[in-house]
């Protein structure tokens, strides 16, 4: 079953697709079936137990991000431009720091620095909206933004 | 997917393999055209690793080797539902042959029935026979298999249990019982996300084990949980992670992996947005081989697409290249060490050489490459282009010989030029998703996997493939057990040539393993075997003739006899060949089939009979300008030619080809 989300996300990512020539991901031309998020189960998570972040409330997608024609690995599509995929990034190496061994100010201070350049108001806002001196958990909230338009985790 | 440049050949080091002998690394490709640049002489000699067993395609057959098969794919067990390819991977890991991928059942046979055994399945190397005593019970879809140095089955995918205890994502197996190996302890988990954790790709380098998928912890021995981006190396005997390693690759998931082992570098490819958020790192990026950090300094890789530039695998081929493919129906063999374009190939595009890959034109058909697999002297690329050609148009382009060629589903280059193998070209077909495996076994057997459904068509045979196709050397082993005769060969026809000399030919019979030649007899003594018709018998005396056509099998099974008689002795005179039959017709007959009518050929003398050709292969013949190809398969392209003959053995030559689909 799909989630909302995931059901938006099938929607639009089939009119992106229609327009565009060539092929369309892993399947003959004109004969592909778009993907769609597939519903699956909870992962077996043995490790430490933490809340699976794409389950988060969906952030509507971002109308002043640039269309992209690109996908995720799942199928929908991908929302973000080339610096909101760099904040992104940055905003996963400070939240998982913690586990990871990562410097969490220097990655903060990447993030800020690399959404400055991204066209979505969404994430500009999320990070923006971060206190000063943020502990690794206060980054959810922007990986929710990323998660809710295409980034995977 | 993917295989080590190293030092070692650690896969199937377990396989005590004898015979098998590391290829020396090939001269420097040949310069080709902008954009492809001249390759830069490698900073050291690679020793090149042996990981599948080496095939020798010069005598390999392109029709398949019956074996059975998987069948019945269910894209809900995956993330990537769109894809609905059976195969994902084979290794030969023992005596056995394991096929993953997102199948359910497992079938011996066309008319067999199925068995319920999903995701994996073990088959026997030499007779293809499923092995019905190796039942691995998994969740879901397998993606990934390689061969640890102690010789387990390493298996990585998408499942959460195997045989009924909880293994996400990795998993050792006992090739000989497929039951878990207790002393390999690592599984994979996505805490962070609600999807599955999967391991796509898995490469055994120098005694490691990289794994490469969209998982962000890594369980190892002791039950310790280490954070990581997608992509691990651990012991491939213990399970140990070296967390020295650790390329931080964000987005979505690696989906190949290589593992350059002199350079110390190792390339990912992938849907990823990029590694160390480093600005033009998304979908292929090369990282260091000791703590996983950002290679930088090469070489910005072209892309015909801006936007589609994912990346299904990516292989090292020897001479110290590397072969990236993906979107856009395109497999690029770059420089290892500078990064530089060295060549390419595409299917479904024109004009990318031309414009140096600042505009490229898509024509129709083809596909992406999503497959890359160094196996001896090769690398395979397969794809999705199930058409090699539209209109008139071939598909495949190489801008190694700058030509179109027809080719489709799975291409042999050679590693070190990426110089297309021509005449490989296997006689397999299937739905949608074309080639997404490649493997080979110790008997010299290569093996494809996606969603292959037939085999043999272009010979004129109907086999039955299901998921899974093996092609072996001509002149493969007995296989044990089979006491199935082939067909009998059909339609008949012989000519006189003059002189005691008989022309004969026939359409081919079909048989359960194949048809290893026909034998051609005629009254009074003389015979003569073939591999293919047409075949001649000399030595035939004048009067009246028999002559009998027998197909036989490598188990020496002699099918039944199609005969016809001929009058002998014609000692010359007529030389002229009749005119070529002209407006050739087809339809789709009532009954079935394709109706072919023509315009009758003239001659000197008398038109005897006329042959008819599906896509270059005789198929029959008629006494009379029309026929009806009975056998011909429907929902494919088959291109028809007719030429005429005279009594004389004279033949005209054939008429304009005639295209036609049948529904």
């Amino acid at each position: 079953m799909l989630s909302k989300r995931g059901a938006a996300a099938a929607l639009l990512f089939t009119a992106l697709v229609l327009g565009v020539a060539g092929c369309s991901g892993p399947a003959d031309d004109g004969t592909h079936t778009p993907a769609t998020a597939s519903a699956t189960a909870a992962p077996t998570a043995t490790g430490p137990a933490v809340q699976p972040i794409e389950t988060a409330t969906p952030v509507a997608f971002d109308r002043d991000a640039a269309t992209a024609k690109a996908r995720n690995e799942i199928g929908e599509p991908w929302r973000l431009d080339a610096a909101g995929a760099t904040a992104c990034a940055r905003a996963e190496f400070a939240f998982r720091s913690p586990e990871t061994g990562g410097d969490l100010t220097a990655q903060l201070e990447q993030l800020r620095s690399a959404v400055r350049k991204t066209k979505s108001t969404a994430l500009r806002e999320a990070v923006t909206a971060l206190p000063a001196g943020a502990a690794a958990t206060d980054v959810r909230s922007v990986l929710e933004v990323c998660t809710a338009m295409g980034y995977q985790l | 997917m993917s295989r080590p440049l190293g030092r070692v050949a650690l896969a199937v080091a377990a396989l005590a393999v004898a015979g098998l002998s590391a290829a020396a690394p090939t001269a420097s490709a040949a310069p080709v055209a902008a954009p492809v640049v001249a390759p830069a002489a490698p900073p050291r000699a690679a020793t090149v690793g042996v990981d599948q067993p080496a095939v020798d395609l010069s005598t390999l057959s392109m029709i398949p080797t019956a074996m059975a098969g998987v069948l019945n794919p269910d894209p809900a067990r995956t993330q990537t539902s769109s894809i609905a390819s059976s195969v994902w991977s084979v290794r030969q890991a023992g005596t056995k042959i394991f096929v993953g991928g997102m199948f359910l059942d497992v079938k011996a046979d066309a008319a067999a029935t199925a068995v319920r055994q999903p995701f994996l399945a073990a088959f026997d190397v030499t007779t293809g026979a499923w092995d019905s005593s190796c039942r691995p019970a998994l969740d879901n879809a397998v993606y990934a298999l390689a061969v640890s140095p102690t010789g387990s089955l390493l298996v990585g995918g998408e499942f959460t249990t195997v045989n009924g205890a909880a293994r996400p994502g990795l998993v050792a197996l006992d090739p000989a019982t497929c039951a878990v190996d207790p002393t390999f302890p690592d599984t994979v988990e996505r805490p962070y996300s609600t999807q599955r954790a999967a391991v796509r790709d898995l490469v055994v380098a120098d005694g490691k084990l990289y794994l490469a998928g969209n998982f962000s912890r890594v369980t190892g021995p002791n039950s310790t949980h280490t954070g990581v981006f997608k992509v691990a190396r651990v012991d491939a005997t213990t399970g140990k992670l070296d967390t020295t390693f650790k390329p931080e690759v964000t987005g979505s998931g690696v989906w190949g992996i290589a593992v350059d082992v002199p350079r110390n570098r190792v390339h990912l490819g992938g849907w990823f947005s990029g590694v160390a958020a480093a600005s033009g790192t998304s979908n292929y990026a090369v990282v260091d081989g000791t703590t996983g950090a950002l290679a930088t300094g090469l070489t910005a890789r072209p892309r015909n697409n801006t936007a589609r530039t994912e990346v299904y695998d990516v292989e090292l081929g020897t001479a110290d290249r590397v072969y990236v493919g993906g979107s856009e129906h395109l497999l690029q063999m770059l420089d290892a060490g500078t990064g530089d374009q060295l060549a390419f190939s595409h299917t479904g595009y024109n004009g990318c050489e031309a414009t140096r890959f600042t505009w490229c034109n898509y024509i129709g058909a083809g596909g992406d490459f999503q497959v890359a697999e160094r196996i001896g002297k090769y690398v395979f690329g397969g794809c999705h282009c199930n058409d090699d050609y539209v209109g008139t148009s071939p598909t495949h382009y190489s801008s190694v010989t700058k030509t179109f060629t027809k080719h489709k589903h799975l291409m042999a280059y050679e590693a070190g030029t990426e110089t297309l193998v021509d005449s490989f070209r296997p006689d397999v077909d299937g739905a949608v998703e074309g080639a997404w495996a490649v493997g080979s076994d110790t008997n010299g057997c290569l093996y494809v996997g996606g969603d292959y459904t037939k085999g043999g068509a272009a010979a004129g045979r109907s086999m039955w493939v299901s998921g899974i196709a093996k092609l072996c050397p001509k002149a493969a082993p007995k296989p044990a057990g089979d006491t199935t005769a082939p067909t009998a060969p059909k339609n008949v026809e012989a000519v006189d040539l003059g002189g005691g000399v008989l022309q004969v030919q026939w359409t081919d019979s079909t048989d359960a393993v194949g048809v290893d030649h026909y034998r051609v007899a005629v009254t009074g003594g003389a015979s003569v075997d073939a591999a293919a018709g047409p075949a001649k018998v000399t030595g035939v005396p004048a009067g009246t003739a028999t002559v009998t056509v027998t197909a036989l099998d490598a188990a020496g099974n002699v099918s039944a006899g199609a005969a016809v008689s001929i009058a002998t002795g014609r000692t010359g005179g007529d030389t002229a060949s009749p005119t070529a039959p002209t407006g050739l017709a087809v339809s789709a007959a009532a009954a079935g089939g394709a109706a072919l009518t023509w315009t009758a050929s003239t001659d000197a003398v008398g038109v005897k009979s006329y042959l008819v050709y599906r896509d270059g292969t005789y198929v029959g013949w008629s006494a009379t300008p029309a026929w009806t190809d009975s056998a011909a398969p429907a929902g494919s392209a088959l291109t028809y030619t007719v030429r005429a003959t005279d009594a004389a053995g004279n033949r005209s030559v054939k008429s304009a080809p005639v295209t036609v689909t049948l529904k």
